[in-house]
């Protein structure tokens, strides 16, 4: 039997409890982790979990290696879900067989704790506002990723970069500047909101409003929703030199 | 020129839009060639958060790359 497995479909403990049989063992440690109806304060529906198998076996594998070594214990058994998961269903088990408990509980930690860490599976989470994130990523991938801001001294100079602009001003703050001064998109950060408007997918948008807080507001929204390269005018429209 | 083979996974591949690609690059590093990609497809995400996988196993940003190499880049792991 593999020390590490994944499973594509919801599976029983059972199977692999019994293959860890071993006379020699007077003691048996599990874990079993579930799918939670909540992280950090948002409510979760279903998860998704993704693995780079042929490297998360070999760390698995090795992880187990580690544990056995570690600890003395006689077998260690995980399986890990990959694919669609509801809430209340298993998503990782560890199980471990050894001469005795403290090993047995030791080993076990240690692995459920390792592969947490180091083997590459990723969990989507699916949450009850139709919302959806990668678990450890997105805050990542807002903190260590592209600046939010840019800064330009003319909407001539953004343009000349390769940005469209897309002002978010609403209609009547518009209407009180010229108009014709700004080229690109209109979107009234109300009607955003209202979700009567979006932005096609695929661009390079320069965000732009009066003094660049709606905009930085708006482009965090908008790269956490599949717009990676949205940026907001740092100061907005006052900033400009013109 | 060196051929490689890209496989994305998780935020990686929502963001690439792909599973994976061959890429024609003059990139001498898996950091060289992330860059390269991240720039491509605008990639949210820096590789100090991130590690990379060259032929199967667990690698160095500063390795390498040759022609035919497989590479992944792995975004923080979240299993269990």
């Amino acid at each position: 039997m593999r020390g590490f497995s994944f499973s594509a479909a919801p599976f029983s403990p059972d199977a692999f409890r019994t293959a860890l049989a071993d006379p020699a063992c007077g003691g048996y440690a599990s874990f079993e982790g579930w799918v939670r109806d909540h992280n950090e304060g948002r409510r979760v529906l279903r998860l998704e979990y993704e693995a780079y198998e042929t490297l998360a076996i070999k760390e698995g594998e090795r992880i187990v290696a580690e544990a056995l070594e570690r600890f003395g214990v006689r077998r260690i058994a995980c399986v890990h879900r990959t694919g669609d998961l509801a809430v209340g269903e298993l998503a990782v088990w560890v199980g471990v067989a050894a001469a005795h408990r403290d090993e047995a509980f030791a080993a076990c930690r240690y692995v459920i704790d390792e592969v947490k860490h180091r083997v590459p599976i990723w969990k989507k989470e699916h949450y009850s506002d139709g919302d959806s994130g990668w678990v450890n990523c997105e805050r990542c991938a807002t903190a260590h990723a592209e600046p939010l801001e840019l800064e330009f001294a003319t909407l001539a100079a953004a343009r000349a970069a390769g940005y469209e602009l897309v002002d978010v001003r609403e209609r009547w703050e518009r209407d009180a500047d010229p108009p014709g001064l700004m080229p690109g998109l209109h979107l009234p950060l109300s009607e955003y909101a209202a979700g009567r408007s979006e932005l096609p997918a695929g661009g390079r948008y320069l965000i732009v409003c009066a003094h660049g807080v709606r905009s930085l507001a708006l482009t965090e929204e908008l790269r956490a929703h599949g717009h990676p390269a949205v940026y907001s005018l740092r100061g907005g429209l006052a900033a400009l030199r013109v | 020129m060196k051929s490689i083979e890209v496989h994305y996974y998780a935020i990686l591949r929502d963001q690439a839009g792909r599973r994976m690609e061959r890429v024609e690059t003059g990139a001498a590093t898996a950091a060289e060639l992330f860059d390269e990609l991240r720039a491509r497809h605008g990639l949210a995400l820096s590789r100090d958060a991130m590690r990379v996988a060259i032929n199967e196993e667990f690698g160095d940003w500063e390795h390498p790359l040759e022609t035919g190499d497989r590479v992944v880049f792995i975004p923080p792991v979240a299993g269990g």
